[in-house]
């Protein structure tokens, strides 16, 4: 049970990037942040690797505030999905300005994505406490999440239902010129609280009634991605395939539905049904490691030797990249180390 | 180009470097014998022309409690014990240095060869401490339950900062000697064959003064004698620490930094030149060609069943190696290519500990790993054709291992039915972990028994020495009360070692096969036993190596349930002979010279 959570809290990674990226800074510590993040992402490709890191050293170095770099350079990794990367930057950044809320926040969504619920607890109660007063919803999503985490499905389940009626609180005193919040996303916290839970038929009678009631092909995606996990938890293979199609053909350009659902059919030795799907994360996102390391183990096997020898090739590369990325990363956290 | 290091302790004392650091941180029925495909074929009598001796007939075993509800059942260590912890750095607190949280392993070696395997423990030391006189140590097993600590008169007390070890007979004198990977000068220890070792470093060659963390012996060459393969990390100066000695984060807690701070220090296969020497054939052999990495735990193996011995390295946070023989003592490294460098998604993992088996009886080998804490233990099943997939969720081990943090592992029949249980130490690397992140330093060794190609968890209904919350590093495994039950040794980092006996279920019947060498004492390390019983076909290899800087006992187990009548055992041998016996009994230990002889029978306990 407790390892079932490990599986199903990832599916807020792409909701947590996306407030990550509207909490970016405006102006021209915008344009900076905007560098940084261009400057980062260069790195990970392995692009004018020694231009982009002298432009990062040099940002920690003129920075009158080097945690304000260090937050960029965090909510760049965050967005990116690499959470083990963000949070030390965070916490750096953090140290220096314990009293800011969205700072908590973040450090607090970085440790719950990287299942370290305590502390993610203990930052987004900071958060709850130190943020503006109002509605935030996703102090209680969070929450949410690190206690279904922690097996306290029932506190769990009460936050979600929290965050739920914050968001529609915020939408219902939008402010001027802001964007509303997808209550979708809160509820499929609740149906994946449930699902976590073991609560099986629970968790799909919501995901039915948020389908009904989803208009956006984003929406639907999610409910029928998080409905083929159930139903592959419940050992249910060929309704949580349909479910998975269903997930990708809401959104036939979305990566996630897409890649699960190849990781799916790979686990189970489907390897011709797994092919058209990798292919297409590959057309979708051409630096997906994932989808080439798959590549290159399943061509092979389908009597594609040359595609497996040039995905293989591909996988090397990027990788190879990230791991100069890293290195080059250590170097960037001890410059700010050295700031302090 | 041959690489000879002696270490000379009177150059460089490992214990004035560590003081140094203290300083800056203040702180038969035989025998039918049949060739298979082009293998050579030893003759012998078939099973109808000679039957066999009758063995000696089984005493019946006496009821035992408490019975066991899954059939398997690990008693608390005994308080007669060994009491002496293991000394791996400072106390919690005070910890700077990863290699104070790291951990060693154990090595089961039948040292005196009167017929039980004796404990070896490769030791640390509490950094800076001028008093802390920790050695290596080196417990006799009296064969009735009890240990013995002949430290000093086997001579075996190496003060190095020790963290893995591998037995084999190197110099086919007929005993089993001793490879110490240290923080610092690694050591050989020739095993003299009068209870008592030799230092034999300097003479053999194969003192690297690196930090080395698990080695293994195998005769990578096929010439008869055992090579040996040596894993290292990164060259850790404890004068000038990673990160200028500043504590790296870990989530919210501030711990010793990981080896990302320091380019990694790349592996070593030493050649036996026959001699008593080795040679460093690293470069030319191929096993060079890769990135250096970081090394952790390694096992011989033969994936492709070819007969010649490939290399599994599990590497910390970089790919996996898997070296494939090409003969010649050239080596390819396939592991991107055969899929075991990293896992379903292409990303690599911690890797701490590895092992080696036919899990699912499909005649081919089989991969595992243990990771980190927030990630899986990961299982490659061996599709043949060099080719692994996978399936750690599949076979229901992916859940489990979430939230610990895995070391020493092994795939073995724990049950005694006749299938690969598995077995996993655990422990969080860092000593302040417990109560944040929700992980705990202190975790439960987890045990699952396969059931029709699934593992479910039973650590909690297995017994109170399978209930313990511990620190948990290396592991070895081996039947050390002659049971023909396999007990677990696990090695605590903080504490005294914890010897996990199995507890015999009735009704329950196994073998234990001993190869033994013959008359040339060429060493059969890796020999492949097959056994048909009970309708069930079970292939199995002599193998020492793997789990988490340890060496594991050397005979081949066997469970084998209802069957009490082995129906057929194949002993190919590393030369690519094949011996054949049928109609064995079960519940013995089964001793098969490669010589040919009778085999001999010794009814388990």
């Amino acid at each position: 049970m407790k390892a079932l959570v490990a599986g199903l809290v990832m599916l807020f990674i792409v909701a947590g990037g996306a407030a990550a990226r509207a909490q970016a800074p405006q102006g021209k510590a915008g344009n900076e942040a905007t560098r940084i993040e261009q400057s980062l992402k260069a790195l990970r490709q392995g692009r004018e690797v020694e231009a982009n890191l002298a432009f990062l050293r040099a940002s920690i170095d003129r920075a009158a505030d080097p945690s304000a770099v260090a937050q960029q350079i965090g909510s760049a990794l965050f967005v990116d999905g690499r959470y083990a990367l963000a949070v030390d930057f965070f916490a750096m950044a953090r140290a220096r300005r314990p009293d800011d809320g969205s700072l908590a926040l973040l450090v607090g969504r970085s440790h719950a994505l990287l299942h370290q619920f305590d502390p993610a607890l203990a930052a987004l109660a900071d958060a709850d406490r130190l943020l503006p007063p109002g509605p935030h919803p996703i102090v209680h999503q969070y929450a949410a999440i690190c206690l279904m985490g922690l097996q306290r499905f029932d506190e769990a389940e009460s936050r979600a239902l929290r965050a739920i009626e914050e968001a529609k609180a915020w939408n219902a005193a939008l402010p001027e010129g802001r964007a509303p919040l997808d209550v979708v996303d809160y509820e499929l916290t609740l149906a994946n609280v449930l699902h976590v839970a073991v609560r099986f038929d629970e968790a799909l009678a919501l995901l039915d009634q948020l389908a009904a009631r989803a208009k956006e092909p984003l929406d639907r995606s999610k409910v029928e991605l998080l409905r083929a996990k159930i139903l592959d938890s419940r050992g249910d293979v060929e309704a949580a395939a349909r479910a998975f199609g269903v997930a990708r053909e809401a959104t036939p350009d979305r990566v996630e539905p897409i890649y699960e659902m190849a990781t799916f059919f790979v686990r189970r030795q489907r390897h011709a049904e797994a092919r058209p799907l990798l292919e297409r994360v590959v057309e979708l996102d051409p630096d997906h490691e994932g989808a080439w390391f798959n590549l290159a183990r399943l061509l092979p096997r389908l009597g594609d030797a040359a595609g497996g020898k040039a995905a293989m090739a591909r996988y090397r590369t990027l990788h190879d990249a990230s791991l100069a990325e890293d290195a080059h990363l250590t170097e960037l956290r001890r410059a700010l180390d050295a700031r302090k | 180009m041959r690489h000879v290091s002696s270490c000379d302790t009177s150059q460089r004392s490992t214990r004035r470097r560590f003081a140094a650091a203290a300083v800056l941180f203040s702180s038969g029925a035989m025998l039918a014998i049949a060739g298979c495909g082009d293998a050579p074929v030893q003759e012998a009598p078939s099973t109808k022309q000679a039957p066999a001796p009758a063995p000696a007939p089984v005493t019946p075993a006496a009821p035992v409690l408490p019975a066991a509800p899954r059939g398997v059942w690990y008693a608390a260590p005994r308080s007669d014990d060994p009491s002496f912890p293991i000394v791996h750095g400072r106390p919690r607190g005070q910890v700077e240095l990863l290699a104070e949280v790291i951990g060693s392993g154990v090595g089961l070696i039948d040292y005196d060869r009167d017929g039980d395997l004796d404990l070896f423990f490769p030791m640390g030391r509490v950094l800076g401490d001028a008093a802390d006189a920790s050695s290596d140590r080196l417990l006799r097993n009296r064969g009735d339950g009890t240990f013995e600590d002949v430290t000093a008169a086997a001579g075996v007390g190496d003060d190095g900062y020790g963290f893995g070890c591998a037995v084999g007979d190197y110099d086919r004198d007929g005993f089993d000697d001793l490879f110490v990977c240290n923080w610092g000068c690694d050591r050989l220890l020739r095993n003299r064959g009068d209870g008592t070792f030799e230092d034999a470093t300097e003479r053999a060659g194969v003192g690297d003064d690196d930090w080395s963390t698990c080695a293994a012996f195998g005769d990578a060459d096929g010439d008869g004698d055992l090579d040996l393969y040596v894993a290292r990390y990164f060259h850790l100066d404890a004068a000038a620490p990673p990160n200028g000695g500043r504590p790296c984060q870990f989530g919210p807690i501030k711990a010793p930094c990981g080896p990302q701070w320091e380019p990694a220090v790349p592996d070593l296969l030493w050649r036996n030149d026959g001699d008593g020497t080795f040679t460093d054939v690293s470069v030319e052999s191929g096993i060079r060609a890769v990135r250096p990495s970081y090394g952790f735990a390694l096992t011989f193996c033969d994936v492709d069943d070819d007969g010649k011995l490939d290399l599994f390295v599990g590497n910390d946070s970089l790919p996996n190696f898997l070296f494939h023989n090409l003969g010649g003592l050239r080596f390819e490294e396939v592991g991107v290519a055969t899929g075991v460098s990293a896992n379903l998604d292409g990303l690599d993992q911690a890797c701490m500990g590895v092992d080696v088996a036919d899990f699912n009886d499909d005649g081919h080998e089989d991969l595992v790993v243990t990771n980190f804490s927030n990630d899986y233990n990961t299982v490659y099943r061996n599709a043949g054709g060099m080719v692994f997939d996978d399936v750690t969720r599949v076979i229901g081990l992916g859940e489990a291992s979430w939230w610990t943090l895995g070391w020493g592992t092994k795939f073995f029949d724990a049950d005694c039915d006749g299938d690969l249980d598995y077995f996993v130490a655990n422990g969080h690397l860092y000593p302040d972990t417990t109560g944040v992140a929700s992980l705990e330093h202190e975790q439960l060794n987890h045990l699952f028994l396969q059931s029709n190609g699934r593992f479910e968890l039973v650590s909690s209904v297995a017994g109170p020495g399978l209930a313990m919350k511990k620190s948990s590093r290396g592991a070895g495994f081996g039947d050390l009360d002659g049971d023909g039950w396999i007990e677990l040794v696990v090695v605590e980092l903080e504490g005294p070692p914890s010897i996990l006996r199995a507890t015999p279920q009735p009704g329950v019947h196994r073998a234990l096969v001993e190869l033994l060498p013959g008359a040339d004492h060429r060493p059969v390390d890796h020999a492949r036993v097959t056994v048909r019983a009970g309708g069930r076909t079970q292939t199995r290899r002599m193998n020492r190596g793997g789990s988490f800087a340890s060496s594991n006992d050397p005979r081949v187990h066997f469970g084998l349930g209802a069957a009490a009548t082995i129906d057929e055992l194949v002993v190919r041998w590393p030369d690519g002979i094949e011996t054949r016996f049928a109609g064995l009994p079960a519940d013995r230990r089964i001793r098969i010279a490669r010589d040919g002889a009778a085999p001999q029978f010794e009814v388990l306990r």
